[in-house]
């Protein structure tokens, strides 16, 4: 009678630790990973000299055939002041690799823009028409 | 003696029945809760398969997309160094101080032209109507 009664009561308590836990889902929203572009190169920009004519030189330059006391005369007569900034054609081309560098970063800074365009509008189309 | 043994035995088994009543239905209703917690349990992992699965191939597409538009900026951006670097070789291979000095009407023009073209492409090139190419 008792065996009877401790089978019972085992059973009744083993059924009763024999449980299902309910499981609980969490969504939770993921970044998406972008790829990131390498940035353009550095811009190497080189030095270049500049020269300042002032009237006098530039009176020079102009009329080489003038003398001293003309050059004088001239100078006098001159109301306006004439300065020139001049460059060497060496110089000069480097100013033009500079222009040509900055060009460059430009136009990679904007391709790099328009891939991140592109790329996060099509991934928000394809997330709309997805699944 | 021999009815109280039958009464007995007749209480013994009613209690028995009555017992095995109770426990079959208490794990009847056991047995219920559970196949519905398991099958809500079934019905939302498979849910949360559905949605990894279909989180996965939204990474996968998105990755697709985003591999294409990498290649596609990796070709402009050689495009771009390739036109700095043919300007800068040109400049090289000629000297601009002895063409200066034996044309320098035509390379006046030549100067003045090519600093038109630099700064229409820059114009161009910062146009914010461009970036939505």
């Amino acid at each position: 009678m008792s065996k009877f009664f401790l089978v019972l009561s085992m059973t009744i308590f083993l059924f009763g630790c024999e449980t299902s836990k309910k499981i609980e889902l969490q969504t939770k929203g993921t970044p998406i990973n972008i790829i990131h572009p390498s940035p353009p190169s550095q811009a190497s920009l080189e030095d270049y000299k500049v020269i300042n004519l002032n009237n006098e030189v530039v009176l020079r330059l102009l009329y080489p055939e003038k003398t001293d006391g003309e050059i004088d005369e001239m100078l006098k007569d001159l109301q306006t002041q004439i300065i020139l900034i001049a460059v060497t054609p060496k110089d000069y081309e480097k100013i033009i690799n500079n222009a040509q560098e900055m060009k460059r970063i430009i136009a990679e800074q904007k391709e790099i823009i328009i891939f991140y365009k592109k790329i996060t509008r099509e991934i928000e189309k394809s997330q709309e028409t997805c699944c | 003696m021999f009815k109280s043994l039958q009464m007995g035995i007749f209480i013994f088994l009613l209690a028995s029945i009555l017992t095995m009543g109770g426990v079959g239905y208490y794990y009847w209703q056991w047995s219920q809760n559970r196949i519905e917690t398991i099958t809500a349990n079934n019905t939302k992992l498979e849910q949360a398969i559905e949605l990894s699965q279909q989180t996965v191939k939204q990474q996968q597409r998105n990755l697709e997309i985003q591999a294409n538009r990498l290649k596609e900026l990796n070709t402009n951006l050689n495009t771009i160094r390739k036109e700095a670097d043919h300007m800068r070789k040109l400049l090289s291979n000629h000297d601009l101080s002895n063409l200066i000095d034996k044309k320098p009407s035509l390379m006046e023009k030549k100067q003045n032209d090519a600093n038109r073209r630099f700064n229409e492409e820059l114009e161009r090139l910062t146009d914010p109507e461009s970036y939505h190419e």
